[in-house]
Order: C-alpha cells, then structure tokens, then sequence
C-alpha cells in the first residue's frame, strides 16, 4: 500500500466514503508501530486486550495504540470511537465529542458510535444537532424511538435507552455525561441534606436512576431503604422484589427486604433473606432459619435493624465497611425432629392400602423371585436344588453324629431348614425393605403406600418357602412320614409364621434404612442364632440345658410349622410364644410405622 | 376435575450424612451421656422450599424455571406427594404422574419386564395390562429393544419408554421434571403432541426445565424459583421476558 501518497487530511466523510467504496479495508490495512510495519488489525486486537485489563494503565496503553492507528489509518472509524469512549471516561470531553463526531459520520449505520456521538453532542447542550442525528439515523425503523417527540424529550429517551451500549455505568443527568456513582454520591448528599426525605428532589433523580439502570443496587437500596424508614413498608417491598425478580440483589437490600418483611410480620422470610445477605457478606452472622427459636428471631431482627439504622444516609456509606455492634447471644432452637409427627391413622391406611394393591406386590415380588435366575434353566427351582444338595449332605453327616436314621432325620432337617431360611432371610432382607435399588425407585417417583416394599418382601420370601418346602416333601415321600390329623395345623402354622414376618420385614425395613449399619450386623448374629436354635439338632438332646432352646422364640417358630409337618402336635408352649411374639412385633412395628413412615424417603 | 392447592408450603429437608446415620454413633451417643452427642455430626436440615403458595387447575400447564438447587425438583416432589410438607397446606385432586428420572425399577430387566412391573404398581390387572402394554410398546417406538435389558439403553431411550408409561394411561395431573430433554427432537415433538392432547382434555402439566424453549413450547403459564421460593409467577410470556431480561 502506497501509504505516503494518502492524504491523511481529508474530512470524515471522504474517509468514510473511501471506506465504504473498498478502497480502504481493514483486514488489508498497514501501519507503522514502533518503528515497524504491522496490520492494523493486529493492533487493535492488542489494544482492546490492554482495555480489557481494566486497569488505568491498560487504558492509557490503548490509548497511545488507537492514537498511531489513527495516524496512519484515520479511515479507522472504529480507532476514532474507542478513543472517543476512553476521552469521555476520563472527562475530556472536548476531544471525546471531536472523535465521537468522526465515527458517526464515517459510520453512519454504526448504532454504538451514533449513541456516543448523541450523546457528547447532548452533553454540550447541542439538542437540536443531536436530535438531527438521531432522526437521520438509517436504522433508526428498528429502534425503539418515539421520532415524533419534541427535541429535548427525544434526545434524552435515546441516551436513556441506550448509552449502556458505550458507556456502561454513565448517565446523561442535567446535561452532563458523568459516572453513575458520582450521580448516586451526590444525590445521596443532596438526600441527606433533604432529610432522607422520599419526596425530595434528590428522592426522585434516584428514582430516575434507577429506572433507566435498574441494575443499581446501591440506588435501589438508598430508595427502598428511605422507604422502610420512613414506614412505607409497600414501597420497600415493591422496590426489593424488582431487585430479586430481576436477580440484581446486593446484601444490603437483602437486610432491607428483610426487615421490611419482618415490619409485616412474615418472620420466616425475613430469617431466610438474612440468610440470603449472610451468604454474601461474611461478617453477617448466618443463621439457618430453622434454628431459631421466636425469642431468638426477634433478637436477630433487632440487630440486624440496629445495623441498618445506624448506617447514615450519606455518599459512600453503602460500600464503605459498615459498621456492626455487638452481637447479642441469639437463641437457638433444640433439635428438633422434622416430620416425628405420630400419625397411627395414616399408618393403617397406608398399611391396608399396601395389602390391598395385590397386583404391585405380588408383580413385584414374583419379578424377584424370577430375577435372581434369568435366563437360568431351573430357574427359582436352582434354589431348591442348592438347598436340596446341602441338607441331603448336612443329613448324611449328622444323622451319624447324632446316631439317628435318616428316615427320621431328613424329614426333621428338612422343614426345620425351609423354616429358618424364611425366618433368616425376612431378616436379612428386611434390612434393605426401603433402600433396596426397585424400592427407591418406587419411592423417588410414585406416591405409592409404603407398605407394598414390606409385602413385596413377604411375598417373595413365601413363595421361595414354598418351594424349599418341597424338599422336605420329597423326603417325606421317600421316607414315609405319617400324615396324621397334625398335620392340617401346618396351615394356621404357616400364616402365624407369613404374619411375623409381615412385622420382622416392617420393623428392620425402617431400622435398616435409618442405621445402615443393621445389615452387615444382623448378618453376623444370624450364624450364631443358627446353631443355638434347634434345626439340626433336636432340642431334647441339650438335656438339663433345654431352658436355652425355649428361652429361643426361633425354636417356637421353628416348631409351630415343623412339628404338624412330622405329624405331631406342637406344644402349647410353642403357641403361646409364636402367637405372643407376633402381637407384640405387630404393635411395636405399628407404633414405630406411624412415626417413621413420612421421614424414610428422607433416609434413602 | 384435577386440581392442586398450596398455601404457604415449607419443606425442611433433613441430610442424613453416613455418620448420623450410623448405629455406632447412637449407641455412643446413648452410653456417654450426650459429650459425645455434642461432638456428633449435626443432622443438616436445608429449607428446600420456603413459603409456596400454588393453585393450578385444569388446563393449566405449568413451567418451573430457575437455577440448579432453587427447588424444582423438590416443588415437584412435594406435588407428587413423595415429600410431606413441613408445614403448609397441600391438596390435590387427580390421578399423578411422574416423569423424574432416567432409571426404571429394575435395570437389569428387560423393557417389557419393567412396563409390566410399572402398570402393576398402578393397580391394573392382567388383561387392562396386556392392552397397555402394546400401547406403551408403541409409543415409544422401542420395537425390539424392548426384550433387552434396560441397562442396556441410551438416555433417550429411558425418556421415552419413561414418558410413554406415565402417559399411557392418560394422567390427570403430570409431572415432569427436566428428563424429557433426553428425548431425540423427533421425540420431542410426539410428546409434546401427546402434552397438547392431554392439556387439551383439560388436565394439569407441571414441568421443570432449563431449557425455556421447552417451558414455551409446553407451558402457558411459568414459576421463576429461587431459593425455595417463587419470585414470578404468571403467563409464560411476560414471566419469561422479564427472566430473560
């Protein structure tokens, strides 16, 4: 490029016109910086990283790169509008309106160098020239601008709406382009001096702010805060809500929307937005809502309006550390114990309506059962084989130790093991009634009775009982046990065992849930409860020592359902204990549903 | 007619960490006399929604914006019914539905297994189910993924069986929580057919998204939440602008 030969004199508009007739292009464009060639756009993109730095220095920096551009690119109209903007940023807005000029009119369809130029030429008190520019504007179809209003109202609108483009944080106030925190400083002075009065003059230039930029925290504060003390709680409110709805909420507001929600009496909102200040400002003291008691509440509320009302209407006050009195000793609120409510009528319900929805459970439980074994060939009956190995193993062995035939000791192992495995595995299994993974995902998406998880376990575990039970049928075949009238107690035995379990898988159920610990513990006990329960061995073979087998509830169970199965009537004692124990289980499994039931999806 | 009412919910939310929730730490706590106890690990209690007040009633479709841990999820728990509230009143009257999460109730199961076991836990019997069951298998358009395991499926994949079960049988009130941009746009727009269809017949959508262009496209009216409160409530429009501004 024959750089020399320009005239680097020439008016706005020929540069422009040159730009726009191609001659001149920016991504082809040279210059000298530092004594060296380079692409004009190359240090452009170096001086905006220098304004990104946000620092005075930065800015000077940038300056001086716009500044030699412009010395050998003046078609740059872009280099002309960043030195406007860095001209009126430091107040010298003479040079500022001269560079701002350039671009317009090199660019004339340029929104942003219109706005800036608009704006210098308003801040000089040119209002006429101004509104001409604006009207002149070829996408002025586009704006929203009401281009029949009067000068003055016309001109003022557009800088309103639109400097936030270039100047972000400056306002056009009395014809001056100045900082908005220098607008706020002083017209919180001129507050001050009115009295902290909301009919004030200085009241109602805020208001403007605020209106124009409603990000202004500190302007919404100091109104919504004269507001609250001068006991117009609703405009208060109002003012805080905007902030929120439009999530430009600094502390202080929260405090004042706090206090002002206290005013009305919704202490619990006050505590949260409290919360909400302390969050952002650490030297606020934070305070979960829920701990406080009502004496404690209102102590904090009286801090926190002693805070607020000792912080002088005056510029600054809001960003300057504030100062903080002695904070009283708040009461807390005990432990308390969320949802303990005891609720027996909702547990009923919830327990019939979990019996009632047979189809749940019974899908539910004939799914486990088949899970375990999918795509197996024997399918649940690989339980029963398992089984059925074992105890012809155990038989083998311990009919020998124990010096009895195998006619009388399988069928004995047999119904004695299907029972235990039941009892045992209600148990186990218990434990994991709620946190199973089927039965969180119940619990996490469909408001369902509770008690379908117990009865899907019960279910599952009866139809697994019913199968192991067949062993011992075979055996009694082979062996040929008598079927005696004895033996028809087996199906009352059957239901007492299935209704204890209704209660084991209940109360575990909820135990396990809360205390994770319960399952791996339960897992250990239940070996030893094996052996010192009668199922391999018989319990007249302890001799003097037969007190720790009926002291056993295990033994009693084991024997309601084994001893018809052999053709014997099982003892009164036996009775007795399996009838006592299932009430009592009952009962204490109803007491503990109606107060755990609405705080387990919470244990999940 | 479906209906739901809140007035001024509260919902507390207790954590439970591993050590509260450890049997040790009772027992310790119970043999030292509460000097242990002090030293225990305090059970947190988040104030998950703070003062909800709602009424929505048929035809109202209802979108829940706002960011991450304002307590959508929680609102839409609470409609569910899955967590009482702490305080405040909740009514509702319809049959609910649920579309929460991308997991079935049984991943190792096959599609079909978990639509079965999902009609079950809606109380219906084995000849309503054999009907329902085709419906579902053909609204999803899973054809033969159906006899595989659903662990086996894609995020969409679980949308959409998800979102064809709970529509199956038409809900009078439905709840959807986020899920339902798993869905491929093919998808999407079957469902929100299906949404127009139930809203249509005058029934209750609650849905939570950060995706606005779906609360628009579904919702005629939409909840800002912050915090566990609502700060916007009204016509999806002017709500929205004003959020998005």
């Amino acid at each position: 490029m024959k750089h020399d030969s320009r005239d680097l004199t020439q008016s706005p508009e020929a540069l422009g016109a040159l730009v726009r007739s191609s001659a001149w292009r920016f991504d082809s464009a040279t210059m000298r910086y530092r004594g060296e060639m380079c692409h004009v756009e190359d240090v452009y993109a170096d001086a905006l990283a220098m304004l990104r730095t946000g620092t005075d220095d930065g800015r000077r920096q940038a300056a001086e790169m716009f500044r030699a551009i412009l010395a050998d690119a003046p078609e740059f109209a872009e280099g002309h509008f960043q030195l406007a903007r860095l001209h009126a940023q430091t107040g010298e807005m003479k040079d500022a309106g001269r560079f701002a000029a350039n671009a317009a009119i090199m660019a004339p369809e340029n929104l942003n160098y219109l706005v800036l130029h608009v704006a210098m030429l308003a801040s000089f008190g040119e209002t006429e020239a101004a509104a001409r520019a604006i009207r002149n504007f070829p996408g002025l179809a586009r704006l929203d601008v009401d281009r029949q209003a009067p000068e003055e109202r016309l001109v003022t609108a557009f800088v309103d709406d639109y400097l936030t483009l270039v100047l972000p944080g400056h306002a056009l106030l009395n014809g001056r382009l100045v900082p908005l925190s220098a607008v706020i400083d002083e017209t919180v002075a001129e507050l001050r001096d009115a009295g902290a009065n909301p009919g004030s003059p200085a009241a109602a230039r805020l208001r403007q702010v605020l209106a124009h930029h409603p990000a202004w925290a500190e302007a919404r504060f100091w109104l919504a805060e004269i507001a609250r003390r001068g006991g117009d709680i609703d405009t208060a409110i109002a003012l805080c809500q905007d902030g929120e709805r439009l999530r430009k909420m600094d502390w202080p507001l929260w405090l004042t929307f706090g206090l002002a929600e206290a005013e009305r009496g919704n202490i619990r909102q006050a505590l949260g937005f409290f919360e909400e200040a302390a969050l952002i400002n650490d030297h606020l003291p934070a305070h979960a809502p829920n701990d406080l008691t009502e004496s404690g509440a209102r102590a904090l509320i009286g801090w926190y309006r002693n805070v607020l009302d000792a912080l002088p209407v005056a510029p600054g006050a809001y960003s300057r550390p504030w100062h903080y009195p002695e904070f009283p000793e708040i009461e807390l609120r005990p432990r308390e114990r969320a949802h303990s409510r005891f609720q027996p009528e909702e547990a009923f319900k919830d327990m019939a309506g979990g019996i009632a929805m047979t189809s749940a459970w019974w899908t539910l439980a004939r799914n486990d059962v088949l899970a375990r074994y999918r795509r197996t060939f024997l399918g649940p009956w690989w339980t029963v084989a398992g089984t059925g190995i074992g105890l012809v193993g155990m038989a083998l062995v311990w009919s020998v130790i124990f010096n009895m035939s195998a006619a009388e000791f399988f069928p004995y192992l047999a119904s004695g093991y299907a029972v235990w495995l039941f009892i045992a595995s209600t148990m186990t299994e218990g434990c994991a009634a709620f946190t199973d993974g089927t039965a969180q995902a119940i619990q996490r998406n469909m408001d369902l009775p509770r008690f379908i998880h117990v009865m899907r376990l019960v279910v599952k575990n009866t139809i697994l009982l019913l199968h192991t039970l067949t062993i011992f049928v075979v055996g009694a075949v082979i062996f040929g046990v008598a079927v005696t009238p004895a033996t028809l107690l087996v199906v009352p035995a059957l239901l007492l065992l299935i209704a204890n379990a209704g209660w084991t898988v209940c109360l575990f159920g909820i135990a396990g849930a809360r205390y994770r610990d319960l399952a791996p513990a339960l897992g250990a006990l239940l070996t030893v409860t094996f052996f010192v329960t009668p199922v391999i061995w018989k319990p007249d073979m302890l001799r003097d020592r037969a007190w720790l087998a009926d002291w056993n509830p295990f033994t009693h169970l084991v024997a309601i359902v084994r001893d018809p199965l052999l053709g014997a009537y099982p003892p009164a004692l036996a009775w007795q204990v399996s009838v006592g124990v299932c009430a009592a289980g009952w009962i204490a499994a109803v007491l503990i549903y109606a107060r755990t039931r609405r705080r387990i999806v919470y244990w999940l | 007619m479906a209906h739901i009412h809140l007035e001024d919910v509260w919902l507390n939310y207790p954590i439970y960490n591993s050590h509260a929730q450890s049997l040790r730490s009772r027992i310790v706590s119970a043999a030292t006399g509460g000097i242990a106890r002090r030293a225990r690990a305090r059970i947190l209690e988040i104030q998950a929604l703070r003062g909800i007040s709602l009424d929505l009633k048929d035809g109202d479709r209802l979108g829940l914006v706002g960011p991450n841990g304002s307590g959508k999820s929680t609102l839409l728990k609470v409609l569910a019914g899955l967590y009482p509230p702490s305080e405040g009143v909740f009514r509702r009257a319809g049959r609910t539905e649920t579309l929460f999460e991308l997991s079935l109730l049984d991943m190792d199961a096959t599609g079909y297994e978990n639509i079965r076991l999902l009609i079950a836990l809606r109380g219906f019997g084995p000849e309503k189910s054999k009907s329902l069951i085709a419906d579902i298998a053909e609204f999803s358009e899973l054809d033969n993924f159906l006899d595989l395991p659903v662990r086996t499926y894609s995020a969409g994949m679980l949308a959409r069986l998800g979102f064809s079960v709970a529509t199956a049988i038409e809900p009078e009130i439905l709840l959807v929580d986020e899920v339902l941009g798993a869905g491929d746009q093919y998808f999407l727009k079957k469902a929100g057919r299906r949404i127009e269809e139930i809203s249509e017949r005058s029934r209750i959508l609650v849905l939570a998204s950060h995706s606005l262009d779906m609360v628009r496209q579904f919702c005629n009216r939409c909840a800002v939440m912050r915090r566990g409160r609502i700060l916007d409530e009204g016509p999806v429009q002017s709500v929205l602008s004003r959020y998005t501004a």
